[in-house]
């Protein structure tokens, strides 16, 4: 008997100790659920009528142009609370100036020590006059060893005045250009599906996706092909979708194809090219989606005259010199409503983009 | 090359963080690692883990303990003074500083490894001292079991601007190094140890950490562990950390695994 309680003294703190390496990243499964928010103060929606504006827009966790050492040739890397509230202050504005129904967003951050922990998405239902978000984190872990960054939770967001349900968080490749310690603490790409529970409106569907940034592999084509596939199952099933995002690529046709020389940052040397800023090969890897689906921006339009529909730039002080941002649809436009909205610099190292959607009963 | 490089950079610096953390020398807390008990010391004797402090038996009633690798990145001591003892309690108190200025600013840095930013808006990490003082009583109603209740302070100064955003939100290392941001933190614990046999000592702590008029205040830590001595002079323990806290991202529990392997002559 006493034997028998000396093994288990001493088993309880092995199972315990087993039990207790808990990991620093959070690995997420092929197929999840994704977070739910609900406004503090809900807003009647207005009645639908005979369109939608939908929007998309990459709001670079709410640090405006700051100078951020991972994404611009910045140096800064734990933002104050007082900068962020400024900065998001600032996007709910424009936000509220367009008045979107539906909002796609990319880079925002839930639970991030760079952000002064601020919960971005609970804090954009709560100043707007949106109703319902969800979330799909693509970088959520305890703790990165590197730069200071600490505890991170970022991903992309869904906001809507209407209801969401059927809400999934859909993961996408893995960048195939790291080596393995970096890959378990890199980002994980994924697609944020919701349906939007509008009145009169049958299976209408949001896709949203932040593909990989800097691979130099075929991993931004494996992206767009995972999220053509999910797109295409729903369309099959009669649904009508919206599906756009931060797509990381050039559309086909673009008058320039390397940002190596506007991408390089002072210390570079002359002939480096940062990763991720040499489109060249990958020309032809958003023409599935065009030729397939209808594009906010008309593939026409852009191509007579690509400046006026660019969408980023790394540098606050270099004007927009590319387009990443996308919207499409199964469904169609309401023509001539398109907007890309170059005014909004300041605000983040993405232009937000929209469009009507012609309401389908 | 580089990024073996960058791994095993950051591989050391992890080292080092666990040993400050499981050396407990942030605050210089006296866990009274290994398996042999109070009676059982005699003057002149050594104890060292491989993240265990080195413990020098200096009198009877004197102990000097200190982690020989840590002290040349975050330079630390204590003293552990037995006050008062009789055939089966005694008092004692422990009293220690730790200086963890190198370590902060070594792990300052851009890259892999980097475990507080290089940002240029924060001010370098100054130079920081924090003393702890506790005060214990240890009862040993029968020989091979002790239990202990134990009540702390840690006073800490700074000398220069500690910016709030370098606070390393991990469990044990958050409620350790707050001293330094609020500039006290107090400390109650109590716990067991009790001699199984010859060759296994089992022993738990509880511990609650407050820094009181801090944004987070409040942490608690328990903590169970099984020594094995394999040897006349060698031990092994492995076991476990459950905490919960205050974070500044909100409230979180976690569970860790503790391990080490000691050696005492």
């Amino acid at each position: 008997m006493r034997r028998k309680l000396y093994s288990w003294i001493i088993i309880v703190p092995v199972i315990m100790w087993i039990v207790g390496c808990e990991p620093l990243v959070t690995k997420f499964p092929e197929n999840s659920d994704a977070v739910k928010y609900t406004a503090q103060l809900q807003e009647t929606p207005p009645a639908v009528g005979s369109s939608l504006l939908i929007m998309t827009w990459n709001i670079r966790f709410g640090a405006g142009r700051i100078p951020w050492f991972g994404d611009s040739c910045g140096d800064r890397v734990i933002l104050t609370k007082s900068e962020v509230n400024a900065n998001l202050h600032a996007i709910v504005e424009k936000i509220t100036e367009v008045q979107p129904d539906i909002l796609l967003v990319q880079e925002i951050d839930t639970e991030s020590n760079r952000t002064g922990y601020i919960n971005q998405v609970q804090w954009i239902l709560d100043h707007t006059y949106f109703n319902y978000a969800v979330y799909g984190s693509m970088w959520k872990s305890q703790f990165v060893p590197s730069d200071g960054l600490g505890r991170i939770n970022t991903g992309q967001a869904v906001f809507s005045r209407w209801k969401l349900e059927d809400t999934k968080r859909i993961q996408l490749a893995l960048r195939g250009d790291q080596d393995a310690l970096t890959t378990y603490f890199y980002l994980r790409r994924n697609i944020l599906k919701t349906k939007v529970l509008i009145p009169g409106m049958n299976d209408f569907y949001i896709l949203n996706i932040h593909a990989s940034a800097f691979s130099t592999d075929d991993t931004k084509q494996k992206h767009v092909t995972e999220f053509k596939q999910l797109f295409d199952a729903l369309h099959a099933d009669g649904a009508v979708v919206v599906g756009g995002g931060d797509f990381n690529l050039l559309p086909p046709g673009s008058d320039s194809t390397n940002y190596c020389a506007e991408d390089r940052c002072p210390d570079d040397k002359p002939d480096f090219c940062p990763e991720g800023s040499d489109y060249s090969s990958e020309m032809t890897w958003m023409e599935p989606l065009y030729d397939t689906y209808n594009s906010a921006v008309p593939l026409r339009d852009y191509q007579s005259r690509n400046s006026d529909y660019f969408t980023h730039s790394t540098s606050g002080e270099v004007f927009w010199n590319r387009k990443l941002d996308y919207l499409f649809t199964n469904g169609t436009w309401v023509p001539g409503t398109d907007s890309t909205y170059q005014e909004a610099m300041q605000l983040a190292d993405h232009a937000p983009v929209s469009a009507r959607l012609v309401v389908q009963p | 090359m580089k990024q073996l490089n960058h791994m095993w950079y950051g591989l050391t610096l992890a080292f080092f963080l666990t040993l400050s953390v499981t050396g407990n020398t942030f605050t210089q807390e006296n866990r009274l690692p290994g398996t042999r008990q109070y009676s059982e010391v005699q003057k002149g004797d050594y104890q060292i883990g491989l993240l265990a402090p080195l413990r020098y038996r200096i009198s009877t009633t004197m102990e000097m303990q200190t982690h020989p690798i840590l002290d040349f990145v975050i330079p630390n001591a204590r003293l552990v003074w037995i006050h008062n003892t009789t055939r089966d309690r005694r008092i004692q108190t422990t009293h220690g500083f730790t200086y963890p200025t190198p370590l902060l600013r070594m792990i300052s840095r851009k890259g892999t490894g980097g475990i507080l930013p290089d940002d240029p808006t924060i001010p370098t990490i100054p130079a920081m001292v924090s003393l702890y003082n506790e005060i214990r009583v240890i009862q040993s109603s029968i020989p091979t079991l002790e239990y202990y209740f134990s009540a702390g302070l840690g006073l800490a100064g700074t000398f220069g601007t500690l910016d709030s955003r370098t606070t390393i939100d991990l469990p044990v290392v958050f409620p350790r190094m707050g001293v330094f941001y609020n500039g006290y933190n107090l400390n109650l614990g109590t716990g067991i140890s009790w001699a199984l046999s010859g060759k296994w000592v089992l022993k738990s702590d509880t511990k609650i950490l407050l820094l009181p008029g801090y944004t987070e205040q409040f942490f608690w830590e328990h903590q169970g562990q099984v020594f094995w001595e394999f040897d006349k002079s060698w031990y092994m323990m492995f076991g476990y950390l459950l905490t919960y806290g205050n974070y500044p991202f909100g409230s979180q529990y976690h569970l860790l695994p503790l391990f080490d392997v000691g050696y005492q002559w």
